[in-house]
């Protein structure tokens, strides 16, 4: 395939014979020399095998974090026996943006020499995105054709929702569940919350707090307190178009993050969560515990998306088809929700009808970043707060209320 | 050498020989500007805008060669100039991982031939020669110059 230095040489060449033809100046011809030298030689150049060139796309990181950069590149090794001019270039898919170097570029390699393009790309919004693909192309010496000699296939990088720190989530469970592991424990072991210092009833020499035992003149060991492990499933609502149009993403978003956050919590106390989301845009992730779990849960939270086609089947339906598949009864629920909608209510019902134990986490859908106006975003929040607060507290329900800035 | 000053050195090496030309001013101004437009092109890039400014630069050195009493070696030595600096351009806008001494290299056949080429055109300007004999005269440069390519580089399949 021709180069645009090539197309504009042939182009030339041609409009130079044109010109020395029609002025019958014969010495026009020597501008043609220098033209046809390098068409010709171009001809001239036999490509190498596709097997002559090695390219692997090297990712330090498949893995993000919403704002999060990290570096990537594609290494390409001439495995030929001659000096090979390579050009490289990496489609980079919005809205990854590349805030470092270039995915493409033009070097010369040596028989057996390896180069790396290297570049770094930050991504704001969560969700999957593909690197690549990536074309190796091989150009004659003067630059005038190219052959596509590989084409690296892309390589996925999951950008994760951020998760704000700092929030924890109490939930009360009616039971608790038993966690198997491959050697089953003779007894229950301590819990991991600190409750006390108190003296030694047994003296155990990893929890001996030798500070108090020092003051005190006795052996004082540090009491924690048991955990109470449950099942818990976390249903998010991606609703809201009604009330904030086009916004409705930026909301998307925030919810998103507030369920990163409450999953958070409950895993790192040791809960088995399950993740239902409800709306348009649906999804679950069984239940499960630990780090790896967390980042199931939290790779399914980046592709929450607000859909504008509405389903059919509605989303008590849903509830009541998929929670008994994946949360055992009796287990807590964790609602994430604007609750501006009937459908959301009718979840917590349906619930609390199927004996469940009900949080309800009312995010506001107000904040002032999407709202804008300051009078405009108190007032519509207090509305939202009062109206809130007469729906969804009852005595066996948990109502959290948040506003975010 | 770096790139940069090898283009650098180059674009000097056009401006003095276009002012030593004695070319009219407009059209001094007009190849001035078409080199603006090769820089720029390689500063952002865009290679076609380079590919633009040269071909523009070169038809106008070939339109001036027809219509004026110039010297046509002078203008073709400008045009090879031209022709460096756009390689040189490439280089810089395609990354200096490739090496524009790399790149020269292939053109070294041409440039030293050229240098015969101008001499007896330089010759034969005096006593213009015939359309028969000004074929034949291209014919064999054209074998000696691509003859150099064809004895270094290999064949087409094989």
């Amino acid at each position: 395939m021709l180069t645009a230095k090539g197309w504009f040489t042939g182009a030339l060449a041609l409009a130079v014979l044109a010109a020395a033809l029609l002025a019958r100046r014969a010495s026009l011809l020597l501008f043609e020399l220098p033209l046809l030298y390098s068409i010709l030689a171009s001809m001239s150049y036999a490509p190498p095998k596709p097997g002559d060139v090695e390219a692997e796309r090297v990712v330090a990181r498949t893995r993000l974090m919403e704002g999060d950069e990290v570096e990537a590149g594609i290494l390409v090794r001439n495995k030929s026996g001659r000096t090979l001019v390579l050009s490289v270039s990496e489609t980079v898919q919005a809205p990854l943006e590349v805030v470092e170097g270039a995915p493409r570029g033009v070097f010369a390699l040596k028989p057996g020499e390896e180069k790396r393009v290297t570049y770094r790309v930050r991504c704001g919004k969560r969700g999957h995105y593909k690197l690549g693909p990536a074309l190796v192309e091989v150009h004659d010496p003067l630059l005038m054709q190219r052959y596509e000699l590989l084409r690296v296939e892309p390589d996925e990088v999951a950008v994760l929702p951020r998760v704000p720190r700092g929030r924890r989530l109490r939930v009360r469970a009616r039971f608790t569940a038993p966690h198997p592991g491959e050697v089953a424990s003779r007894q229950p072991g301590e819990g991991g919350d600190f409750l006390e210092v108190r003296e030694a009833l047994e003296l155990v020499l990893r929890r001996v707090n030798w500070k108090a035992s020092a003051k005190h003149q006795r052996w004082m060991v540090n009491a924690f307190e048991g955990e109470k492990r449950t099942n818990v499933l976390v249903v998010l609502d991606v609703s809201g178009e009604r009330l904030l149009g086009k916004r409705v993403e930026e909301y998307v978003d925030d919810l998103v993050r507030v369920a990163a956050s409450v999953i958070l919590s409950l895993i790192s106390s040791g809960n088995s969560v399950s993740l239902l989301v409800v709306g348009n845009y649906r999804d679950w992730v069984k239940p499960g515990v630990g780090k790896r779990h967390l980042l199931r849960l939290l790779s399914s939270l980046a592709d929450v998306r607000y859909t504008a086609k509405r389903q059919v089947v509605s989303y008590r339906e849903v509830f009541r088809r998929i929670s008994l598949l994946i949360s055992p009864a009796r287990s807590s629920v964790v609602v994430i929700s604007p609750f501006t909608e009937k459908d959301a209510l009718e979840v917590v019902s349906e619930a609390e009808a199927a004996g469940y134990t009900v949080v309800c986490i009312a995010v506001s859908p107000f904040p002032r970043s999407i709202v804008g106006e300051e009078k405009l975003h108190e007032l519509l929040s207090e509305a939202w707060r009062r109206g809130v607060l007469r729906i969804l507290p009852r005595r066996s329900r948990g109502v959290v209320l948040v506003e975010l800035p | 050498m770096s790139e940069a000053a090898l283009a650098l050195l180059t674009a000097s090496a056009y401006v003095a020989v276009m002012l030593l030309l004695s070319i009219p001013v407009h059209l001094e101004g007009l190849l001035l500007a078409l080199l603006a437009l090769m820089i720029l092109g390689a500063v952002l890039g865009n290679i076609p805008v380079v590919e633009a400014g040269f071909s523009a630069t070169y038809l106008v050195l070939v339109a001036y060669a027809a219509h004026s009493q110039a010297s046509t070696t002078g203008v073709v030595l400008l045009a090879l100039l031209a022709l460096v600096l756009r390689d040189a351009l490439h280089v810089l806008a395609r990354g200096k991982a490739l090496g524009l001494t790399r790149l020269l290299a292939h053109h070294l056949p041409l440039y030293t031939s050229a240098v015969a080429a101008l001499a007896c055109a330089e010759l034969l300007r005096e006593n213009p020669p015939s359309w028969g004999t000004t074929a034949l005269v291209l014919s064999a440069a054209l074998t000696i110059l691509v003859s150099t390519w064809f004895l270094s580089a290999p064949r087409r399949g094989s």
